[in-house]
């Protein structure tokens, strides 16, 4: 089943950048996704095990477009096998192609501000599909550290796997 | 015999190690971690420090590659210059609150042999007070790729 990416208005300050972000969470970690990246999320589909590219669980089509899935473990490790308590893929655009990342929740970040931040060079010797780490504020004010994934990074990752 | 001031640091209850009085700017009293997956287990989190995301090193499970389990979770807000002249931040975990010694050049002295990985993570040494070799952290390497590149 389909569900739309809402857009949803976000009050940008000017001290931050205004983004639309989903969060998403694979077991116990959870990321960020800028909207615009997302093309849809799914119910866990069936997938054609038959066209599997290397290191996917198999593929299925989105709007008639091959989409191969992948999941990541906790340490973002990729899984030959879903966990239990993933129930949905993210559908991701990457270019002209789309990339399924199976996951446990989704929902649409209401969020004040937004200030992206290089991961630290020490911590970055890994190869990763953290792009960038971020600040935000919730509705509560409080600021906390969120870790953004974007669908090149995880191309790329999953490429030199 | 000329001397400077340092601030000897506890990484955990047997390894101590110094960097200068104003490389060290602050010191944070049970923050919370945020761990970044597929980070090196010595710098598995980071903090949130006046709106900057700080990582935060292990210093003694880098040195003896192992896992140390802090009673306190202290960290030291440390300032340095990267390579590019930039001025940034870095966190080490700490056992306990550090102690201002001053140092004169004829406390000079070899690394400890507890382990050979001091050389990448030291530019000196000097024997303390209490008659320890204390290593002057290399700030700036510390904080950069050299320790995965030589774990």
């Amino acid at each position: 089943m389909l569900h739309a990416v809402e857009n949803q208005s976000v009050a940008g300050q000017s001290a931050g950048q205004a983004r639309k972000i989903m969060s998403v969470s694979m077991g116990q970690v959870g990321f960020l996704i800028a909207q615009e990246e997302v093309l849809t999320f799914e119910s866990i589909p069936e997938l054609d095990s038959r066209n599997k590219p290397r290191h996917s669980l198999g593929s299925f089509s989105v709007n008639g477009q091959e989409t191969p899935v992948y999941c990541l473990s906790d340490e973002l490790d990729l899984l030959d096998q879903i966990p239990d308590d993933r129930e949905t893929c993210v559908v991701l655009r990457k270019d002209n192609r789309t990339i399924g990342l199976i996951c446990s929740e989704f929902k649409a970040l209401e969020y004040m501000m937004f200030n992206v931040h290089n991961v630290p060079e020490c911590m970055t010797h890994h190869k990763s599909p953290i792009s960038d780490l971020c600040v935000y504020q919730l509705k509560d004010g409080i600021p906390v550290i969120g870790k953004i994934l974007t669908a090149d990074a995880i191309d790329t990752y999953i490429r030199l796997y | 015999m000329s001397g400077a001031t340092a601030w000897v640091m506890q990484l955990d209850h047997q390894i101590s190690a110094a960097v200068g009085q104003m490389e060290l700017i602050h010191i944070v009293d049970n923050p919370e971690f945020y761990k970044i997956p597929g980070a090196p287990a010595y710098c598995a989190h980071v903090i949130l420090w006046n709106n900057r995301i700080i990582p935060v090193m292990d210093l003694s499970a880098w040195l003896n590659d192992s896992t140390v389990v802090y009673s306190r979770s202290l960290v030291a807000i440390a300032v340095y210059r990267d390579q590019n002249n930039e001025l940034k931040y870095g966190g080490i975990h700490l056992s306990d609150t550090p102690a201002m010694e001053e140092v004169s050049n004829d406390q000079a002295c070899a690394l400890p042999m507890t382990s050979n990985r001091w050389r990448t993570v030291s530019i000196s040494c000097f024997r303390s007070s209490d008659n320890n070799p204390v290593p002057i952290l290399d700030v700036p390497t510390i904080f950069s790729t050299a320790l995965a590149e030589s774990a």
